[in-house]
C-alpha cells in the first residue's frame, strides 16, 4: 500500500467518510504519506479560499430579494411595476423581428421538461431491468405509461423549443403533433428509422416558417447530444453499479462510451428504445467497451449485456403486443 | 415541514446562487441576469415547492441549467470543451499553496461545464456529495468519479499555465 497513491491520498481529502479506511489507518502509521496528505489538505484550502466570490450588488438585492417588512402599498407598486416590466417584454419580443433584439432568457420552461425527461429516461431503464417475465397486465401498463410520458415530453420540449423563435399558430401545433404522431406510427409498422426521421423532417418543413425550421433543426441539434449524454450517464451508472467497477475502471469505460456511443439522427426516441440497446445492437460499441475494460470484468460484462437482451425482449413483447391489441 | 416560498428561498439563498452564477459565467452582468432568471424559475414553479425537500441541490441544479443556456447564448466554448473532455492530461502533484488564486480560477475556466460546475459545488457552496450529486442528477458513485477527475483535471490546468510562464 505504502507509499499512497494520489488518486487515494485525494479520494481522502475529498470524502474520508467513503474512502478506504485502510487509507487512514496507513496514515496514522507513515510520516511520509501522512507528509504527503498534508499537501492534498493544503491544496484544499486553497482551492476553497480559490473559488470566494464578491458579495451580489445592492441593485441585484433589491431586483431580486424581497424587503424584510415592506409596507403594503410598496408591495403593490412593485407587483405593479413587474407586471408593466413583464408586459412590455412580452410585447417586444413578440413584435421584435430580429433574433438579436429578442429578449435573451425565454428558457424558462426548457429546463423543468429536460429534468422530467431525465427522470423517465431513468424510469425506463430502471423498469426495463424489472420486467417480469410472465405477462402482467398492470406492469405492461405501468411501463408502456412511462413511454408515453416520455413521448409527451419530447413533443412539448420540441413545441417550446420551435415557438421561442416564433411562436406557433393552433394549425401549426396541430400539425406538428400530427406529424410526430405519425413518426411514431411508421415506428410502430417497424419500418426503417432512417426514413422515418427523413419523412418528419420533409413533413415538419411544409407547415413550419423559416424561422421555426431554423429552431426545429437546432432543437434536432441539441435534443440529440441531451439525449446521448443522457443515456451514457445512465450506462455509465448502471455498469459502475452492476461491475462494481474501481475509479481507474470507471475512467476507461467512460471515454469508450463517449467515443463510440451513436447518436440518433432525431431527438424523438423511438417507443422501445432504451439506453442499453445500442450496446446489443452495435457490436464495435460493446467490443470497445468490453475492450476498455481489464480482463477481471468482462465476464460480469457479458452477463450483463445477456440481462440487457433479456430485458429488452420482454419489452419488446409488451410494446408487441400493444401494437396487435390496436 | 414548512413550504418554501419563493420569498424565503430569494432571501436565504441569492449569496449562494449568484456566486455560483459568477463563478460559472465570470461575467458580473451575465450572472445577475441568469440569478434572476433562476429566482424567476423558482416563482413560476411556486406550486412545486411543496414537494422541494433540498432546496440547495434543487436551486443549484436550476443555476447550472440557466449558466448553460447563458454560455450557448454567448456561443463560445460549450462544444469545443465537450469535446475536449477526456483529452489526454497528467494530474501531477497537489496544486502549491504557493499558486494565488487568480491563477486557479483561469484554470478552472478551461474546464468542460461539468467539471467546473461540480468544483464549484463542493469547494465554494460546501454541499455535500450527496447534495451535488442531486443537483448534477448523478449517482453517487458516478459523482465521486467526477469530482476526482475535475480536481485531477484542475491540477493538469494550473501546472499547464504555470509551466508556460
Amino acid at each position: 500500500m505504502c507509499p499512497l497513491s494520489d488518486d487515494a491520498l485525494l479520494e481522502w481529502a475529498l470524502a474520508p467518510a467513503d474512502a478506504d479506511p485502510e487509507i487512514g489507518r496507513h496514515l496514522r502509521e507513515c510520516a511520509a504519506c501522512r507528509e504527503r496528505s498534508r499537501a492534498v489538505e493544503r491544496e484544499q484550502d486553497l482551492l476553497r479560499s480559490a473559488f470566494t466570490e464578491p458579495l451580489p450588488s445592492l441593485r441585484l438585492e433589491q431586483r431580486i430579494a424581497p424587503r424584510a417588512a415592506g409596507p403594503v402599498w410598496s408591495r403593490v407598486g412593485i407587483a405593479a411595476l413587474l407586471l408593466v416590466t413583464i408586459a412590455v417584454g412580452v410585447l417586444l419580443t413578440r413584435t421584435a423581428n430580429h433574433p438579436a433584439a429578442r429578449t435573451r432568457y425565454l428558457h424558462g420552461a426548457l429546463a423543468p421538461i429536460q429534468s422530467d425527461l431525465g427522470n423517465v429516461a431513468h424510469k425506463i431503464a430502471a423498469a426495463r431491468e424489472t420486467l417480469p417475465e410472465a405477462a402482467d397486465q398492470r406492469v405492461a401498463s405501468a411501463y408502456l405509461e412511462l413511454l408515453s410520458r416520455e413521448e409527451g415530453l419530447v413533443l412539448e420540449w420540441m413545441e417550446h423549443y420551435v415557438s421561442e423563435s416564433s411562436p406557433l399558430s393552433g394549425d401549426q401545433e396541430q400539425e406538428l403533433r400530427n406529424a410526430v404522431r405519425k413518426f411514431y406510427t411508421v415506428l410502430w409498422l417497424r419500418e426503417n428509422l432512417g426514413d422515418a426521421s427523413r419523412g418528419l423532417r420533409e413533413q415538419v418543413r411544409s407547415f413550419l416558417n423559416p424561422e421555426q425550421i431554423l429552431a426545429f433543426e437546432e432543437f434536432s441539434r441539441q435534443g440529440v447530444e441531451w439525449q446521448r449524454r443522457t443515456d451514457i450517464s445512465i450506462l455509465m451508472e448502471d455498469l459502475a453499479e452492476e461491475l462494481d467497477l474501481r475509479f481507474s475502471e470507471a475512467e476507461k469505460l467512460r471515454v469508450a462510451l463517449e467515443s463510440n456511443y451513436p447518436r440518433a439522427e432525431l431527438a424523438l426516441p423511438p417507443i422501445d428504445r432504451c439506453a442499453p440497446d445500442p450496446l446489443v445492437d452495435n457490436p464495435s460499441l460493446s467490443g470497445a467497451v468490453r475492450n476498455s475494460l481489464d480482463a477481471i470484468y468482462r465476464g460480469k460484462f457479458d452477463n450483463y449485456l445477456g440481462q440487457v437482451k433479456t430485458a429488452r425482449e420482454r419489452a419488446l413483447k409488451i410494446v408487441r403486443q400493444t401494437r396487435a391489441s390496436r | 415541514m414548512k413550504t418554501l416560498t419563493p420569498d424565503a428561498l430569494s432571501r436565504l439563498y441569492l449569496k449562494n446562487v449568484h456566486a455560483f452564477c459568477r463563478s460559472m459565467l465570470r461575467d458580473e452582468r451575465d450572472a445577475e441576469d441568469a440569478c434572476q432568471e433562476v429566482f424567476l424559475t423558482v416563482l413560476r414553479r411556486s406550486d412545486q415547492l411543496g414537494s422541494v425537500r433540498k432546496p440547495v441541490p434543487w436551486l443549484m441544479k436550476v443555476a447550472r441549467l440557466t449558466c448553460l443556456w447563458v454560455r450557448r447564448k454567448r456561443r463560445k466554448d460549450v462544444e469545443l470543451q465537450e469535446a475536449d473532455i477526456d483529452a489526454a492530461y497528467d494530474p501531477g502533484p497537489p496544486i502549491e499553496p504557493a499558486e494565488d488564486a487568480g491563477r486557479v480560477r483561469e484554470a478552472l475556466e478551461r474546464l468542460p461545464e461539468r467539471y467546473q460546475a461540480v468544483l464549484v459545488m463542493h469547494y465554494q457552496q460546501g454541499m455535500a456529495q450527496e447534495e451535488i450529486a442531486e443537483a448534477m442528477e448523478l449517482s453517487r458513485g458516478a459523482l465521486r468519479v467526477l469530482l476526482h477527475r475535475a480536481v485531477m483535471r484542475l491540477r493538469h490546468e494550473v501546472r499547464r499555465k504555470t509551466c508556460a510562464r
